[in-house]
């Protein structure tokens, strides 16, 4: 509309800008306010729309629209005819069809548009993010996956991981909690990484190397799409790529000659807690405490033992005197919301182009109390500009927020603790709400876990997130040499973590029934306080050539590029005791008061990088690249790598002898790659130096009288000069088709990547009488490979088009070389070491059967069995045949680790103004153990216990003689209360496979051609689910809880107390003007 | 224009290059730290840290949570894990023995001390003589210390006194194991080298000429008891004790006695004195012993605060584990408690008639008059007061009692005493009408029938020594102890001097010091007369010793166990003694149970089995532990592995 900037002064541009968008927010109000508008002036355009294969026959369901804006057009019908009421000012149609190319037409005055499409090659020639430039997607010769913003902002969720699950091939993306403020999930690349802690592959957004924990935080509505290095091709990150790389681009502002979108999301969830175990009512609990007493063989031996509980503590439930405690209940809620607002601004000319998007997300935790929430505000503004015809700029801005606010006393161990109160334990003391039960002798751990989630007894932590980013580029085109630009960057980003716990002295109550008295019970004394902030700051400073040229059909893109950065790290904290009523540091007590500081460090990195990408034709293609990496964490003199990487594609689908004869093949490309990449994450920060460090926080001595606290040193390990970083080798092969004019289109890929250099200490191998903190060698070797495949299908029928797609991808894992203390014999080789083997060998003994009866159990010849064994449980198997079950009889009895394969499919499309996706997800051959409460009756000392434990063995005369060879049983899934059948051998082992609608999607975009004069473009309504369905031959459990042994998603044992995954019903709206 | 374009890009790429070189933030260098006392301290901190002191923190078992038993993990547990936990000397629900042991190999601090020991010369012109002697005579007392923890759990140990290049020919590594002689030796070589270099005085929490002299006297008691002892466990054609690694010739027991006496005698040169200051009130005093900062008595000392980082393992939890919640804590509550076998040891009233009933008390804190005011100060008993709140004790009611002690057959249910409601057990908080009058039917903090191990009174006493009744029950929490830990006193070197005299046939001079205890403890007798009668048997679990020895001898033994029950020892001299397999040998420790007669008003207290049952039982496999089996992997010269593994 204005070409200014150049023509426009300051004010004349200010003026527009206030215009252009206070009349865009004026129309945004009135929409809101009034649902209904009037008529504007119409004028009627009809056509017939016909296909440019098959003889020009007439293609039905084709959009027609003013000027693009959905939901002011039609369709066409089965004659390929349409009839579209238009403004009198409306200047183009767009006719948009899937599989064809879309078509913009200037309306001219005209009343009557014929027009012929033709079949686009669309989803192959995709532009595609492949670190530090991008590239055709029918060129790419490495295994590179994408994914638009579009494809994930349909499933909701506040974390941008969990938006990816089961949509792209090789990547494994593991949802562990879903705690507020947690942004608790783990990613591999082909099993890559996957290991206890998980090392998540690089992240790179904009250009700039940011983490897991900054990509999980960014708005979805912000990303413009995500890419996925998987093999060789991320050589172009050196040292920092080993577990592959992740390229995240964010919105640009599109050209619009001035005009401008704004676009409004907002949606409400409702999250609903998934698979959360609920503990049995008081008189079961009596049941099971008695029957377990009755079955301990020890206690009886000649007598039997009084009932734990007797019938008089039963009578009063029973009878209905007296109710259970639903300690769940009263915790926990069942549902709670999320929200999700965001507002994008997207607009410019071909001078200036900007897109500004902020996001709010608040997300409820589970607690009654309403104490646990995290709300994050997610701002970023991209702005381009064309300074000079030769000079462009572009300035980024992000910043992330996210405010996590719990409970002192909530955490881990809340669900544990709530399952395990028992159900004769009072909410309060005498049931009076003025007094929290503190009752040590009825709850676990003398926790009230009402109190535990209620910051206003136990104090209230927050937890503050704080990003900020800002990056400028610029990129001259050097004048002289068509193609050759110049372009360079400079980032600087911060993160600015604080935390501030407020730990509350509270206290609790025992009611005393013979003086009707109240013993106070002071929990958490004195109070105290503690906060602190950590600091980090990185720079990354970018300066390259790009040349690009293309002669006759030789095509190269190149570019060299210089790029450097620096990391530093800081932090401290501080503690007082609070002593008078106040929360804040300020009034804390200086006695005993506590600064700490965490040990500081930097890192700097410099690298030469670089690529030649050629092709012939489009038709030979070959790529290489390179970087020369340095990292200040290896000592002088072996800082720097090289990193190349070569890979090639033939696309024999553009050869004649297919082209011409084989006309069902539309795309046919085989590729290959090999790469060499490092991996610098498991060195220090330092290279190794002589010397010491000190260790406060974990060395002290008082010495003196009064006894003063003195801080020691710790020994640093001895320095090794030749240490290096891991040393990968990829190789890839992969075979892309599109078939029936791609509408069937898919990828084949195999891989291999191999490790050597892992970091290992010979503390194996050295004897321990020398003493030393031994360094660090590069020793061990090891190797991931894999295959994985993908297809889409895409059609039209009529109205209705739509597409399915299925991926799937499988990677085992073995260690080659690996250094380990020489076995002491053969059988001790063969168990308990490693080197030269897959790493996912789950050692154990087969559950083998269950005795039915006391008479099975006498006669039962093949091992003996212990004095207390009784029915239901089950024996193991004596699998070396020995005459005794132990240790010597473990073998390998199922997988451990990565599942045998995962996979995905996608389904969606459109009808008329419906549109409509799912997203499964799944796993296969993955096995699980848990432990403690969700596989133990009566754990931690016979504190309550799960519901599914009342399926038991048990007498059928619950006072008759538990071992008297008369008794009959009556059987059930779990042994008799106190004996752990189900938690040993094959038994302790579940199948975790599972496959589970992640994501469920139906929109509405409505037809507002009254409104679109208005300024409403788009006003499209939607609901959405999020983990709707699950399918898992798991019992009782989530199959993505973690569990001990889950395929490296885990990393303690006691994740499986986490909270749990939610299952959200979505409802939501988008409006742009 | 296009000349300020490339100024800035060529700017951006040369002006602001990187260093890769960047200066390590946090790292100190040798010179820093040996150049200066206090560098030399901030070096010993870390050293002092680890030196393997069985103290709160200790878990007497192999950990269960991981990290050093010295320096375990989840250490609040550490008061429920702890040696006497282990070896029966509490009685508790959780631990039982573990003969396996822990693997414990602390070769990284030795060679700390090494490092200090080869490189400290450097330094020596900075240092005036008697400085630089003394630093060097505490490296060795570090240096003994760790070996002594290595010593009396593996018997003869690799001595590596040099600082070994890891990259060295693997063979030169490899070292074997030196003889178990040779090992104690090395140690008294240590400590003779610490003693003759280190002053007298040093500041608290820091060794000097006494405190290397204490270990001195531990250790070489240690090591004569073994020498003469070891010869009865029947290990014959045994490889390690054949080649001497596990063992010593017992001619040479008397060689180490001596030492241990010389040592003793040394550390009475010292400023060093029997604590009597709360004297007259003898219970009161015991246990301020273990709680007055200033004791007279008190030779080594690790200190504690609660409010220290956690990892550096200078807080504890033993308030919190060792009494009722929540009377008397904030925490879990009681975990241990003393066994009535214990409690047998020392003057006690008699519960029993001699005609076999049982004694009638007016009050349940009877039990305490005529008891040895030591044992009152070392556990706490109905009626005695912590924090404000009296203790509370009682299992029952009978509603008569006609018979005998012996009639209620250690408690049993089955016994016609204790049957057809005629014995009440209940929980906390059960009453009982009997004839129009409401009765409690246990005491405030047990002992309760119908709970297990955690916060319940078992039998009729709690722990007292070293409870610090200054916290308020809301401090005493997890954590939340900061009780010093006495390493070395007098009393123990008295008792160790008395027992090595006595094995040295120097019986009335042993009986001087032993006299010296029990007029502090306030015994009855004070000087009991020389008994040489041989006995085979023990007074706990009436052991049945392989070997005789004269009654006054196992007095002597008796006498160091009533003084220092509770202070990590017992299972270490039931160890050296050889003769922990028979004294756990299926020991079952008894409680003493309080009851109400209600048909009389009066209470009596009864001999009761321990409801659980619970057994300790060590077999002859603890007398040494493994050599740890990963090392052995990498050093087959460990081998020969000790007796029995």
């Amino acid at each position: 509309m204005l070409p200014f900037l150049e023509v426009v002064n300051q004010s004349q541009l200010n003026k527009y800008f206030k215009y252009a968008i206070m009349r865009k927010l004026i129309y945004l109000l009135l929409i809101v306010s009034f649902p209904v508008f009037g008529l504007a002036q119409q004028k009627t355009i009809t056509g017939k729309v016909t296909g440019a294969e098959g003889g020009g026959a007439a293609l039905p369901g084709v959009t027609v629209s003013v000027g693009g804006v959905p939901g002011t057009g039609t369709t066409t019908n089965t004659e390929g005819v349409y009839s579209l009421s238009a403004p009198a000012n409306a200047k183009e149609l767009v006719f948009s069809f899937t599989g064809m190319k879309t078509i913009t037409e200037q309306i001219n005055g005209r009343t009557v548009i014929d027009i012929q499409m033709v079949a686009s090659d669309d989803q192959l020639s995709n532009v595609v993010v492949v670190g530090y430039t991008s590239q055709r997607k029918e060129t790419l010769t490495g295994a590179v996956s994408a994914i638009k913003g579009s494809d994930m902002v349909r499933t909701r969720n506040e974390n941008v991981l969990n938006t990816l699950t089961g949509k792209l091939p090789g990547v494994r993306v593991s949802q562990k909690s879903s705690r507020p403020g947690a942004y608790d999930a783990t990613i591999d690349i082909r099993g890559m990484g996957a290991g206890n802690p998980p090392v998540p592959p690089l992240f790179v957004i904009d250009g700039i190397i940011r983490d897991k924990d900054y990509f999980a935080r960014m708005s979805a509505e912000e990303i413009e799409s995500v890419s996925v290095l998987k093999d060789g091709s991320a050589a172009v990150y050196g040292l920092r790529a080993g577990n592959g790389v992740i390229l995240v681009t964010t919105k640009t502002g599109k050209a619009q000659n001035g005009k401008v979108d704004i676009t409004f999301n907002s949606a409400v969830s409702m999250q609903q807690y998934l698979y959360v175990p609920e503990s049995v009512t008081a008189p079961e609990y009596f049941t099971l405490r008695n029957e377990s007493n009755w079955q301990d063989f020890n206690g009886n031996y000649l007598v039997r033992r009084t009932p734990a509980f007797t019938q008089a503590q039963f009578d009063p439930y029973v009878d209905g005197t007296k109710q259970s405690y639903n300690w769940m209940d009263q915790v926990f809620r069942k549902n709670t919301p999320q929200y999700d607002n965001s507002v994008s601004v997207n607009g410019g000319s071909d001078k200036i182009r900007y897109y500004f998007n902020l996001d709010y997300t608040k997300q409820e935790g589970s607690y009654k109390s309403g104490d646990l929430e995290s709300e994050r505000w997610a701002l970023r503004s991209n702005l381009d500009a064309q300074i000079t015809q030769r000079l462009k700029a572009r300035v980024q801005i992000g910043s992330i927020l996210t405010t996590t606010k719990e409970p002192n006393g909530s955490g881990w161990p809340t669900y544990k603790a709530a399952w395990l109160t028992r159900p004769d334990a009072p909410y309060y003391a005498n049931d009076n709400p003025a007094y929290p039960n503190g009752d040590n002798l009825v709850l676990y751990d003398q926790n009230n876990t009402i109190v535990q989630t209620d910051a206003d007894f136990v104090g209230l932590n927050t937890n503050r997130d704080k990003r900020y980013n800002g990056t400028i580029r610029l990129e001259y085109e050097i004048p002289g040499v068509k193609g050759l630009s110049a372009r360079g960057l400079y980032d600087y980003a911060m993160r600015l973590p604080d935390y501030n716990n407020y730990h509350r002295g509270y206290n609790l109550y025992r009611h005393n029934p013979s003086d009707n008295t109240y013993t106070t019970i002071p929990r958490a004394v004195p109070s105290t306080i503690e906060k602190g902030t950590t600091t980090y700051f990185d720079r990354t400073m970018q300066a390259g050539l790009y040349y690009n040229k293309n002669i006759n059909r030789h095509n190269v893109n190149s570019f060299l590029i210089y790029e450097q950065t620096y990391n530093q790290f800081d932090g401290f904290s501080a503690f007082r005791e609070l002593l008078v009523a106040s929360e804040y540091l300020f009034a804390g007590e200086d006695n005993r008061q506590r600064a700490t500081g965490q040990t500081p460090w930097d890192r700097a990195s410099k690298s030469l990088v670089g690529a030649v990408t050629y092709d012939f034709d489009r038709k030979y293609l070959l790529d290489l690249k390179f970087r020369y990496d340095g990292n200040s964490r290896f000592p002088e003199g072996s800082q720097f790598g090289f990193f190349p990487s070569v890979s090639a594609g033939w696309r024999i689908g553009e050869e004649g002898f297919i082209k011409n004869n084989v006309a069902w093949i539309s795309e046919l490309k085989l590729r290959g790659s090999y790469g060499e990449l490092g991996d610098d994450g498991t060195a220090a920060n330092y290279p190794p130096s002589p010397g010491f460090a000190l260790d406060p926080n974990n060395v002290g001595w008082f010495f003196g009288n009064p006894p003063v606290l003195n801080g020691g040193v710790s020994a640093l390990p001895i320095p090794n000069p030749n240490l290096t970083w891991l040393r990968i080798k990829s190789y890839n092969a992969g075979l892309d088709f599109g078939l029936f004019t791609n509408k069937l289109t898919g990828t084949v890929e195999v891989f291999r990547r191999d490790r050597a250099g892992l970091l290992a200490t010979s503390t194996n191998v050295i004897p321990g009488t020398v003493g030393a903190n031994l360094p660090q060698e590069n020793l061990n070797s090891d190797r991931n490979f894999g295959y994985e495949l993908s297809l889409t299908y895409r059609n039209r029928r009529n109205a209705l088009s739509y597409y399915a797609t299925g991926q799937i991808s499988a990677t085992k894992y073995m260690r080659t070389d690996w250094l380990e203390t020489p076995a002491n014999n053969s059988s001790d080789k063969w168990r308990n070491r490693t080197a030269d083997r897959y790493q996912n060998i789950w050692w154990g003994n087969e559950s083998v059967g269950m005795f039915n009866s006391l008479q099975e159990i006498r006669t039962f010849k093949t091992v003996p069995m212990g004095q207390g064994t009784l029915p239901g449980d089950w024996y193991l198997n004596d699998w070396n045949g020995d005459g005794v079950v132990d240790g010597n009889d473990d073998h390998p009895i199922a997988t451990t680790g990565l599942p045998i394969f995962n996979y995905g499919i996608s389904l969606g499309g459109t009808w008329k103004n419906f549109d409509f996706a799912m997203d499964w997800q799944g796993a296969y051959g993955v096995n699980v153990q848990y432990s403690e409460v969700l596989v133990e009756a009566l754990a931690f000392g016979g504190q309550n216990t799960l519901t599914w434990f009342m399926d038991r063995w048990r007498p059928e005369d619950p006072n008759a003689d538990y071992f008297n060879p008369n008794t009959k049983y009556i059987p059930g899934y779990y042994p008799v209360t106190g004996h752990n059948g189900r938690r040993t051998g094959t038994n302790g082992v579940m199948d975790a496979s599972y496959i589970r609608l992640k994501t469920l999607e139906l929109g509405y975009t409505f037809n507002i051609k009254s409104l679109s004069s208005a300024g409403l473009k788009e006003f499209r309504l939607f609901l959405s689910g999020y983990n709707l369905l699950t399918f898992t031959p798991l019992k009782d459990v989530d199959p993505e809880r973690p569990g001990i042994n889950n395929g490296g998603a885990s990393t303690s044992s006691i994740d499986f107390y986490n909270d749990p995954i939610t299952r959200t019903y979505t409802v939501g709206l988008k409006l742009k003007f | 224009m296009k000349r300020y374009i490339h100024t800035v890009l060529l700017a951006m790429i040369f002006l602001s290059c990187q260093k890769l070189n960047l200066e390590p933030k946090g790292v100190l260098g040798q010179p820093e730290l040996f150049g200066s006392e206090f560098g030399v301290k901030k070096y010993f901190t870390g050293i002092y840290n680890y030196l393997p002191i069985e103290d709160f923190v200790y878990y007497g078992n192999s950990n269960p949570n991981g990290g050093n038993a010295f320096r375990p993990n989840n250490y609040w547990e550490a008061g429920k894990n702890s040696q006497g936990n282990m070896s029966a000397e509490f009685f508790n629900t959780w631990q039982l023995v573990n003969n396996g042991g822990f693997g414990y190999w602390p070769y990284d601090r030795i060679r700390d001390v090494n490092v200090f020991i080869q490189d400290f010369p450097t330094y020596k012109s900075l240092y005036t003589t008697s400085v630089y002697n003394a630093l060097m005579g505490e490296a060795s007392f570090l240096r003994a210390f760790f070996y002594f923890g290595l010593a009396k759990r593996y018997g003869g140990v690799p001595i590596v006194k040099t600082v070994q290049d890891p990259l060295a020919p693997k063979a030169e590594l490899e070292v074997p194991r030196n003889t178990e002689y040779d090992t104690w030796k090395f140690i008294y070589d240590d400590l003779k080298f610490a003693i003759d270099n280190m002053p007298a005085t040093s500041e608290r929490g820091r060794a000097n000429k006494f405190v290397a002299a204490a270990l001195m006297s531990r250790a070489m008691l240690y090591a004569g008891s073994i020498a003469k002892y070891t010869t009865y466990m029947n290990y014959g054609s045994d490889k390690a004790y054949a080649a001497g690694l596990a063992g010593i010739d017992p001619a040479k027991a008397n060689e180490f006695f001596q030492l241990a006496v010389d040592a003793g005698k040394l550390v009475e040169t010292g400023p060093y004195a029997l604590y009597t200051k709360d004297y007259p009130d003898k219970a009161s005093n015991f246990a301020n012993l273990f709680l007055d900062i200033g004791s007279t008595e008190n030779i080594f000392v690790k200190d504690y605060d609660q409010t220290v980082p956690g990892n550096t393992r200078l807080r504890h939890t033993y308030d919190a584990l060792m009494s009722p919640q929540p009377d008397f804590v904030a925490f879990v509550g009681a975990e241990s408690y003393p066994p009535f076998d214990f409690m047998k040891l020392y003057d006690m009233p008699a519960t029993i008639n001699p005609d076999g009933t049982p004694v009638r008390f007016a009050n349940r804190s009877d039990i305490k008059t005529d008891m040895e005011p030591r044992m009152k100060g070392t556990m706490y008993f109905d009626g005695d007061v912590l924090r404000g709140k009296a203790f509370s004790i009682q299992k029952g009611i009978y509603l008569t009692y006609n018979g005998t002690a012996a009639d209620a057959q250690s408690g049993s249910n089955a016994a016609p005493i204790n049957s057809g409601g005629n014995r009440i057990l209940g929980g906390r908080g059960k009453t009982q009408v009997i004839g129009g009058t409401t009765y409690n039917v246990t005491g405030a903090h047990g002992n309760f029938d119908d709970q297990g191990g955690e916060n319940n009174g078992w039998g009729s006493a709690f722990v007292r020594k070293y409870i610090n009744p200054t916290m308020t029950p809301a401090e005493c929490k997890d954590y939340g102890s900061g009780t010093p830990w006495i390493v070395f006193r007098l009393g123990e070197i008295y008792l160790n001097t008395a027992e090595a005299l006595y094995e040295l046939g120097k019986k009335p001079e042993a009986f001087d010091y032993i006299e010296k205890l029990r007029v502090r403890a306030g015994s009855k007798v004070a000087r009991p007369a020389i008994d040489p009668t041989l006995t085979n048997i023990g007074s706990i679990n009436e052991a049945n010793y392989p070997y005789q020895l004269e009654k006054s001898l196992q007095f002597i033994r008796d006498e160091r166990e009533r003084e220092m029950y509770g202070e990590n020892q017992w299972w270490w001299d039931i160890r050296r003694w050889r003769t922990a397999d028979q004294v756990l040998n299926n020991f079952r420790p008894r409680v003493l149970s309080c009851y109400f007669v209600a048909n009389e008003g009066k209470y009596i207290y009864l001999d009761e089995a321990n409801r659980l049952n619970r057994a300790w039982t060590a077999s002859k496999t603890c007398f040494y532990e493994p050599i740890p089996s990963g090392e052995i992997g990498k050093n087959n010269k460990l081998l020969p592995n000790n007796p029995l593994y």
